[in-house]
């Protein structure tokens, strides 16, 4: 007799956690938007919405890492990050095929360099995350400045090109590798002693540096690759793109992807959190302003819009305790 | 005699009689040795070694800086990001943070200008103008504080959602920059009173209202709140109505940072104030006040949004380009935040061997 109780017990559960909530909601706006404008829901559409969507995705990996390794850890230099990326990577390659392998290398080890200068602040010298990584992107926005000097950036080569935008089975080239990286992703989280120990540490970095973790090293790694990881995703936004057409193109992604952690499911406070709802969560901004495109309404009531859904999604499973707890 | 690094007068007065001359200037030299002690200890103290050297570094450089025309320009110029910041630091004392300043400074700057041109213009309508704007940054702050206080939304984000409304808001009632407001705005704000500009006069009068919250003891619940909610909330402290309240006070001091630049500009811009947010922040914590909430003051925030406009004034002034200035603009924040956070960890080890018994030499 207990069977059922119990069955319901978890059916419940399973709806309550945040990224099935996020996931139902994708399925919602993809019915309501294919009412409204048959097609909406179409596979080509879908797979549209998700190549913008993958960037973002991609960028919050990095950010969704530092979030769950606690300690108020944010990065915010992110965005220009990604611009640097793609400006370094366009530099370096010149538009070669084969100049593309070093102008990767360039890429991984400067954006990796500027990113452990953010976790050394964070960790060695106690700067506030949030501080720290809006300083670093004031530093950055500086750096490229100095490399563009004002002129036009070489755009992209044609295999770089290639690679994300050219389709293979009618999927783009960059779909792959959000996959190939959500299950990395996925699988360093939950299958490594990095992962556990990461965990440990964003759950609370006390104990876990009394089990013998390494806290302000594991932290310092984490901003380096979250730096790694927004670079070689501006490196794959310059193919995307072909060109740089201006210096603010990845300032978009700095908050949008603190949000996609956090329509993911994933807490602030760290510890707690899958790569998979950053997937969905990088999804469903993305669908929700393709929605709102759709709908055809003016520019300032769409933002309008898109900030108070914003809020009713974090309403929904984003609180904080109740005091009296 | 016994040690005295806090200099008591009690102790002090008792053996007055008996001390000589020597051991007087000894106390003497304890004393001021103590003034300096809690003088350097002050969060804001690194934010006025920053500014005294930038001070003196512009006079070197540019002598005509000092000329009174260019002070009270400055200042005027200044008071927008000194009043937000101002706002801001409320919202940081008490744990919170407010993303949505920037857009709302874009808010209220719309309708202060449609508010008045719709109405015609007439003195009273201008006053009409000025309580819409301040109305709309108290009901805008009072959202944020239900949002976060009562609703229990992370700040970050919450007032990022906020930020992205008010934006859209602002679009809606104003597409482009435009609209005009009487160049009276203008003369009344640049005025100077027997030689103190006008906006000088305002941030003193902000400034007597900061101490008079201060003797409410309004601060210190703000303070116990940002520091530890919970225990704040086990001491029967109105927690939510704290945190309501210093978001309202952000909003209302972000509507004064918006009459102001609505008086400088004499006209409506729905973009004006985009950085602002991020730029205050950072003030804030270079003035010395944990991001973390519960420590800080009024006066480190003010010098440290100094400290930032000022960084600009010393590149342009020295020939440097504005890539330069960008680039020192982040490394003195770093710099200069890595720094504090050496300062505080040394004090708080300090503050430890104390509380062990250890106590000063």
């Amino acid at each position: 007799m207990k069977n059922p109780s119990i069955v319901a017990r978890q059916a419940k559960e399973i709806i309550q956690t945040p990224s099935v909530i996020a996931l139902l909601l994708c399925i919602l706006i993809l019915f309501i938007g294919n009412l409204i404008s048959p097609g909406f829901a179409s596979i080509g559409l879908i797979i549209n919405i998700l190549v913008v969507a993958s960037f973002v995705g991609l960028v919050s990996g990095g950010q969704f890492l530092i979030i769950l390794g606690g300690g108020n850890g944010l990065d915010l230099s992110v965005g220009r990050l990604v611009t640097l990326g793609a400006i370094v990577g366009g530099v370096v390659s010149q538009k070669q095929d084969a100049n593309l392998i070093f102008a990767l290398l360039a890429v991984i080890v400067v954006t990796f360099a500027l990113g452990l200068v953010n976790g050394f602040g964070v960790t060695f010298f106690r700067i506030p995350p949030l501080v720290m990584t809006m300083s670093m992107s004031i530093v950055i926005i500086a750096i490229i400045r100095f490399i563009t000097g004002g002129i036009g950036v070489p755009g992209a080569s044609k295999l770089l090109q290639r690679i994300t935008v050219g389709k293979l089975f009618n999927i783009p080239g960059i779909l792959y590798f959000w996959a190939l990286f959500a299950i990395f992703i996925h699988f360093l989280i939950n299958n490594t002693t990095f992962g556990i120990k990461l965990l440990a540490t964003g759950t609370n970095d006390y104990t876990a540096s009394l089990a013998g973790v390494n806290v302000p090293r594991l932290r310092t790694l984490l901003y380096g690759f979250s730096g790694m990881i927004a670079g070689v995703t501006g490196f794959l936004y310059l193919g995307y793109l072909a060109s740089v057409y201006n210096i603010s193109l990845g300032d978009k992604f700095t908050l949008i992807s603190v949000i996609a952690v956090v329509v993911g499911g994933t807490s602030l406070g760290g510890g707690k959190g899958s790569y998979i709802g950053v997937v969905i969560g990088a999804f469903l901004l993305q669908l929700m302003e393709s929605f709102l495109v759709t709908i055809r309404i003016e520019q300032s009531m769409r933002q309008m819009l898109f900030g108070i859904i914003l809020l009713v999604i974090i309403f929904m499973y984003g609180r904080g305790r109740k005091m009296q707890n | 005699m016994r040690r005295n690094s806090i200099g008591q007068p009690s102790i002090l007065k008792k053996h007055k009689k008996w001390r000589s001359k020597g051991s007087k200037m000894k106390i003497n030299k304890q004393k001021a040795k103590a003034w300096m002690h809690s003088f350097t200890h002050k969060p804001y103290f690194l934010a006025l070694i920053i500014l005294i050297f930038f001070f003196i570094l512009l006079g070197f450089i540019e002598r005509r800086y000092y000329s009174l025309y260019n002070l009270t320009t400055k200042i005027r110029l200044w008071m927008p990001l000194l009043l937000v910041t101002l706002g801001q630091t409320f919202v940081i004392l008490g744990g919170g943070l407010d993303m949505s300043v920037s857009t709302l400074l874009a808010l209220v700057n719309v309708i202060v200008v449609q508010v008045m041109m719709s109405l015609g213009g007439g003195p009273w309508h201008q006053i009409i103008a000025i309580i819409a704007g301040l109305t709309t940054g108290l009901f805008a702050g009072f959202l944020n504080g239900l949002l976060v206080a009562h609703l229990r939304l992370p700040p970050l984000i919450s007032t990022y959602g906020t930020q992205i409304v008010w934006g859209g808001l602002a679009l809606r009632i104003m597409h482009q920059s435009g609209g005009e407001v009487p160049f009276t705005w203008y003369n009344v704000y640049s005025a100077t009173i027997i030689g103190i500009p006008f906006s000088l006069i305002i941030l003193v009068l902000l400034m007597l209202g900061i101490h008079f919250l201060k003797r409410t003891g309004y601060l210190v619940k703000l303070k116990a709140c940002g520091g530890n909610i919970h225990g704040a909330y086990e001491s029967v402290l109105p927690v939510n109505a704290l945190r309501v309240k210093s978001y309202m006070l952000s909003g209302l001091f972000t509507a004064l940072a918006a009459l102001c630049i609505v008086a400088e500009t004499v006209t409506g811009n729905p973009l004006s104030g985009s950085g602002y947010e991020l730029e205050s922040i950072s003030a804030v914590a270079l003035g010395g006040t944990s991001l973390a909430g519960g420590a800080g003051g009024f006066i480190g925030s003010i010098l440290g949004a100094i400290v930032l406009k000022l960084i600009n004034d010393v590149i342009f002034f020295a020939g440097l380009g504005v890539n330069y200035q960008v680039l020192a603009q982040g490394l003195i924040i770093i710099l200069a935040l890595a720094v504090g956070g050496q300062l505080t960890k040394q004090s708080q080890k300090r503050g430890v061997t104390m509380l062990r018994g250890g106590g000063e030499q």
